[in-house]
């Protein structure tokens, strides 16, 4: 009995993990942030006279992908998300360091999975914030291939001892909130 | 007289000792006499071509026709959706010059206001 129930809570201890970050005091609306809130994991719950909506996103700032949270109240769960999704009520996540803990320290624990920038292939799904922005500013506004919302990113890799920076195109899967982009073109 | 005869004789025996054509390497027997050509593998064009060509909002207009022709290009190396590091020195370098310009194409046609200061 006591073995299954060690066996239980290693198997629960595996397959229930998150990633915990400290919540800033960065107000997003005073960054210089780029394009929408993306990859956005929603949480809705009631309270008191309606809904608490916590919104854990990924935005861009300085063009860098940050994890970010925004809390939004309402009457509705769409009136309370679209408070949440403002960038005035957003706030950056930060990593965990001794440095950053304090008595009033709130953590957030991602329920979503951990995104992070990484090498893609031509014709992978991906969270828009796997990839970066371009680095050439005229190239970083999105754009509308065959009807469908696109953006260029860049990717630094080494091989070989030498660095390369590869530039592609990656074009939304649909127009349902929160979907997947389609890595279209590296080259 | 005497020694035209002889040279004819000379040149008729020359004529008959005449070895017969030798095919060259690689045709059929069976194609001899039907005029059977040799397929002509494309080239892509060079990398120097490819770096040549300066497109602007003028090349809209044929953008179409350009993008077929970078296509091809692609085609014909086996370069199509292939992933850059995935590939040698010089063929990565002609993929990205022509993928490129291909892209120039679609986005600045479709979104002329995109380049504006």
């Amino acid at each position: 009995m006591k073995r299954i129930l060690v066996i239980g809570l290693l198997a629960a201890s595996t397959t229930v993990s998150a990633e915990c970050y400290m919540r800033t005091q960065v107000n997003l609306s005073r960054q210089a942030v780029f394009g929408q809130p993306t990859d956005v994991h929603r949480i809705v719950t009631p309270e008191t006279g309606g809904y608490r909506c916590s919104l854990q996103y990924r935005v861009n700032v300085n063009n860098e992908w940050h994890n970010a949270e925004g809390i939004g109240v309402g009457r509705t769960e769409d009136a309370a998300c679209k408070q949440a999704m403002d960038l005035k009520n957003g706030a950056l996540l930060a990593d965990i360091t001794p440095d950053r803990v304090s008595s009033n320290s709130q953590m957030v624990c991602l329920d979503g999975p951990e995104i992070k920038v990484r090498r893609v292939r031509i014709g992978e799904q991906i969270w828009e914030s796997e990839v970066d922005v371009h680095t050439i500013p005229a190239e970083r506004p999105y754009f509308k291939y065959k009807n469908t919302q696109c953006r260029m990113f860049v990717e630094r890799n080494t091989r070989e001892g030498n660095l390369y920076t590869h530039q592609g195109v990656i074009c939304r899967e649909n127009t349902t909130p929160g979907s997947k982009w389609l890595v279209v073109a590296k080259y | 007289m005497k020694l035209i005869v002889a040279l004819s004789v000379v040149i008729a025996t020359g004529c008959a000792q005449q070895r017969p054509w030798q095919l060259p390497q690689g045709y059929n027997q069976a194609t001899v006499g039907t005029f059977a050509k040799k397929p002509v593998q494309p080239q892509a064009v060079s990398y120097e071509r490819i770096e040549s060509i300066q497109l602007s909002d003028r090349d809209c207009a044929k953008r179409e026709q350009w993008i077929t022709d970078l296509k091809r290009q692609l085609e014909i190396k086996g370069l199509v959706d292939v992933n850059p590091e995935d590939l040698g020195e010089n063929d990565r370098i002609y993929n990205a010059a022509v993928n490129a310009r291909i892209w120039a194409l679609r986005i600045g046609c479709n979104n002329p206001d995109r380049y504006k200061k």
